[in-house]
């Protein structure tokens, strides 16, 4: 019960996260169906699309430009600053911070991770950990993506009696940029919405919020 | 906890790149086997194991006369007269469609029932558009 307690957050998530990838699982193969009929071809079951490039390029895409938008949301608060949200650093605590402020070197703590007590490349490569991580899922679901884009492309074009073409003349052709940068516009709206507006909006209880009774202009504190 | 996202991810990931891959060498053999198969067949006038080879709905386009009338497949495509184009150039699948080139012309296909089936053939290109077939769906 203390488990489910102190991962609620991630495990709230990760359930909406498996029901509306099944949800879309079941609309796909709908619509899937639907396109599949109107060209005169046969159904497939919903085991059978789950196994189709088209069901891995709708999840590749959505995955890709969330990854991005978290990669660049860390990167850019490290030195973009927006007064009065909780989104935001303080104003003077632009760039990568004293040793004091990361509890880094004498200033660790016999709690410190390993890595941030270790120095060297570790602490190196720790301190930016969770860019890289973030970093390389983007890029793989984004090659994923115009792997999985391809195929489903070229699926089409058989369909149409037209010529598949190639993955170089994919990545450069409006299908995949269409797709690409339709994600990318709503991560950017979504998190520059989130910046903003918390600045002047509330929710109590939330740390995505700041405290209902704090000054607009007050920076980087949560509810 | 930790473990177990990381595993969860990894064969999402794997599923992923299984999925998202296209042109599989045996799937294409499939198609290329049946493409040459149903011109094999119109070659030795066996017109009822070529009209087997269609799709569906390419079968009810073969069955439609010129004036719009009904007709038996076998007239139909003896009407086509589509010649042997030869040994196949190349063979391309991705997903439940095929294309195999000849020098001469190109047949598309399609899975049906998991068989390879003829969705258009005696097809030439045209630039950007749909390529024009000889035999194809309605």
């Amino acid at each position: 019960m203390k488990t489910l307690r102190d991962n609620g957050l991630f495990l709230v998530f990760f359930a909406l996260f498996l029901l509306s990838l099944a949800g879309q699982a079941a609309a796909g193969v709908a619509l899937f169906n639907e396109q599949q009929t109107a060209a005169g071809l046969e159904k497939v079951s919903i085991w059978q699309y789950l196994a189709t490039s088209s069901f891995a390029v709708d999840v590749a895409e959505n995955w890709q430009s969330e990854f991005l938008q978290f990669l660049l949301l860390i990167v850019a608060s490290v030195w973009f600053v927006q007064k009065g949200s909780p989104e935001s650093k303080k104003v003077g605590r632009r760039g990568l911070e004293t040793d004091k402020d990361q509890l880094l070197g004498q200033h660790a703590t016999a709690a410190s991770p390993s890595w941030a007590r270790a120095g060297g490349w570790r602490t190196l490569v720790y301190s930016n950990s969770l860019a890289l991580v973030m970093g390389t899922i983007f890029l793989l679901s984004w090659l994923a993506q115009s792997i999985a884009g391809f195929s489903a492309f070229a699926e089409q074009q058989l369909a149409n009696l037209q010529d598949p073409g190639t993955w170089g003349e994919y990545v450069l052709s409006p299908e995949f940029w269409a797709r690409t940068l339709q994600n990318w516009q709503s991560e950017f709206l979504a998190v520059a919405s989130m910046v903003i507006l918390a600045v002047y909006l509330r929710q109590r209880g939330s740390p995505e919020s700041k405290p209902v009774g704090a000054a607009h202009t007050e920076t980087d504190v949560e509810g | 906890m930790l473990r177990s996202l990381g595993l969860a991810l990894c064969t999402a990931g794997l599923l992923l790149a299984v999925t998202a891959c296209g042109g599989s060498g045996p799937a294409r053999d499939g198609a290329e086997e049946t493409a040459e198969s149903f011109y094999a067949a119109l070659e030795n006038g066996d017109y009822a194991r070529a009209c087997a080879m269609l799709a569906p709905a390419t079968l009810e386009g073969v069955q439609q006369s010129e004036n719009g009338g009904d007709q038996d497949c076998a007239d139909g495509l003896r009407e086509v007269s589509l010649q042997d184009p030869g040994e196949p150039l190349s063979a391309q699948a991705f997903g439940r469609n095929a294309q195999v080139e000849f020098g001469s012309e190109t047949v598309f296909l399609t899975l049906s029932s998991s068989n390879w089936k003829v969705m258009a053939a005696g097809c030439t290109a045209r630039g950007d558009r749909p390529y024009s077939c000889r035999v194809e769906g309605d």
